[in-house]
């Protein structure tokens, strides 16, 4: 997996106001030039069937994406939903990223807060469905 | 009195509009907020979502709040507006092993690998009026108890076991370089290819989808399976990055899928297989948007409805499900019946005033 896909994912487990503190902070006094603008969009979901095997078109997600330069670096960033603020913080902080900002570290360390406590809602929704397991007894 | 064809009417149609907007609020109670609905009314935003063709949950709730809980109409005001957006792409096709389960069921085996998980269900309950809802606070607690931290465990599928022993037959390799058809872009025609079926399927209409299921399972046809698996969980929705071409995930989508074993109780039918690989049960499938069970189901009966070679009943013919289960198409053409036919009927008139007529003259004339 590239550079670029890791930090998608780790950008994509960030809660809201994280990627608003952090592009606020990456974009510096700068800031950022929109290459293109947050667009709300479509995209096919496509699915593989079980019994042959064949992809099919499940249905469309509707999804915003954006596209910026920091630094001289671009950044993209793409969520579901109609959500242009979200968008455009995650490709600000993609791009800078991208162009090594001194304070990447720091913003990394924010985002693998924000995916730990994502796995412990996780591990926690996952331990209140087991509790639905049924267990058989013979009669 | 004389029947002729009219133009005219739009203050007439703008003060009906008003008057139902009107209509919407008169009882003064709290405005319904969307996020309320989206919240709340969950089966309603993902049954909207699932025949709309569009994974938008606000946008859902939003339909069911203007349609007034008319999800018929939600659906169609969904469909509308994604035709006014812009298709930004593909998503790598998921396989039935990306999802991750919140519930997942057999009816076919009691002991599956990983156990059968009821998730949050009320398929047990009595289907009786709760009014204890009409006096319900925010305050109240739900009283749960804290669960175990636990780590959400990839779950076998249970057709990979049959598979293994060889009474059913799993596609687990992807048929790679397969373009699948598009019905939102070309329409349906027919024989219509098996992508074609499963995305007008994925789409159709929960309550038409479940009474040709009915019919068939009734003797309407000759499918009457039995589940392998039923799960509800959530499914990545990947796409290529556009710098560096490696899949990522952009967020999940919550699915319902059915694997529907199509042989055993009631089955009238032969077992598959191809020559010397031994007799098989055949397979039905369903996946749809949102917690749907009863379209994901009924969708696994109708897949291997009109898969068959042979199709000797309606609710195995093609054209007939697939056309008929649309909800935007149906209730498109049975509506339409209210809007002026001033001309047409009036040549329908015409012709049975012709007709007294000529009665008349016949008995003048006896």
């Amino acid at each position: 997996m590239s550079e670029r896909a890791r930090r998608f994912r780790l950008i994509a487990d960030g809660s809201d106001p994280t990627l608003r503190e952090l592009a606020q902070k990456l974009s510096g006094e700068d800031g950022f030039e929109l290459v293109r603008e947050p667009e709300v969009g479509m995209v096919m979901m496509r699915a593989t069937d079980i019994v042959e095997g064949i992809p099919f078109n499940l249905g469309e997600v509707l999804v915003t994406q954006a596209e910026v330069e920091v630094g001289g670096k671009r950044g993209w960033f793409m969520v579901m939903g109609r959500n242009a603020r979200r968008a455009l913080d995650g490709a600000i902080i993609d791009a800078a990223a991208e162009a090594s900002h001194p304070m990447w570290e720091e913003a990394e360390k924010a985002l693998l807060a924000d995916r730990e406590a994502m796995a412990r809602r996780r591990r926690r929704e996952w331990g209140e469905i087991m509790k639905t397991k049924v267990d058989f007894e013979e009669v | 009195m004389g029947y002729v064809s009219v133009k005219g009417g739009e203050e007439a149609i703008r003060e009906a509009e008003r008057l139902a907007a009107k209509n919407r609020l008169r009882g003064g109670s709290p405005l319904l907020e969307v996020k309320q609905v989206e919240e709340q009314l969950r089966a309603a935003v993902d049954q909207v979502m699932g025949e709309g063709g569009l994974y938008a949950p606000e946008l859902a709730a939003l339909a069911v709040k203007q349609s007034e809980g008319d999800l018929m109409e939600a659906a169609f005001l969904l469909r509308a507006y994604r035709t006014t957006l812009p298709r930004l792409g593909y998503s790598l096709p998921c396989a039935p092993g990306d999802l991750q389960p919140m519930r997942r069921i057999s009816s076919a085996f009691k002991n599956i690998p990983g156990g059968q998980i009821l998730g949050a269900s009320r398929d047990y309950a009595l289907h009786l009026l709760d009014f204890a809802l009409m006096r319900e606070t925010n305050d109240e607690e739900m009283g749960e108890e804290e669960a175990e931290e636990a780590d959400p465990a990839a779950l076998p599928a249970v057709l990979d076991l049959m598979d293994a022993e060889g009474i059913a037959h799993t596609a687990r390799e992807r048929a790679e370089g397969q373009e699948p058809h598009d019905v939102t872009t070309h329409g349906l025609s027919f024989p219509a290819h098996r992508s074609a079926r499963l995305q007008a399927l994925a789409r159709g209409e929960t309550g038409a989808m479940t009474a040709l299921a009915y019919a068939s399972l009734r003797g309407y046809g000759a499918v009457h399976p039995t589940i392998a698996e039923l799960r509800v969980g959530r499914m990545p929705l990947r796409v290529k990055h556009p710098y560096s071409g490696d899949a990522v995930t952009v967020g999940e989508v919550e699915v319902t899928e059915c694997h529907a074993i199509c042989g055993g109780i009631g089955f009238v039918g032969t077992f598959t297989g191809e020559e010397g690989e031994g007799a098989r049960f055949p397979l039905g499938y369903g996946l749809v948007f949102g917690r749907n069970e009863r379209k994901a189901i009924a969708m696994s009966v109708l897949d291997r409805c009109v898969s068959l070679e042979n199709p000797q009943a309606p609710t195995e013919d093609q054209e007939f499900v697939l056309y008929h289960i649309d909800g935007v198409d149906s209730m498109g053409f049975v509506e339409h019946l209210k809007l002026p036919h001033y001309v047409t009927f009036q040549s329908a008139l015409d012709r049975l005033r012709s007709v007294h007529k000529e009665e008349e003259v016949m008995s003048r004339d006896v």
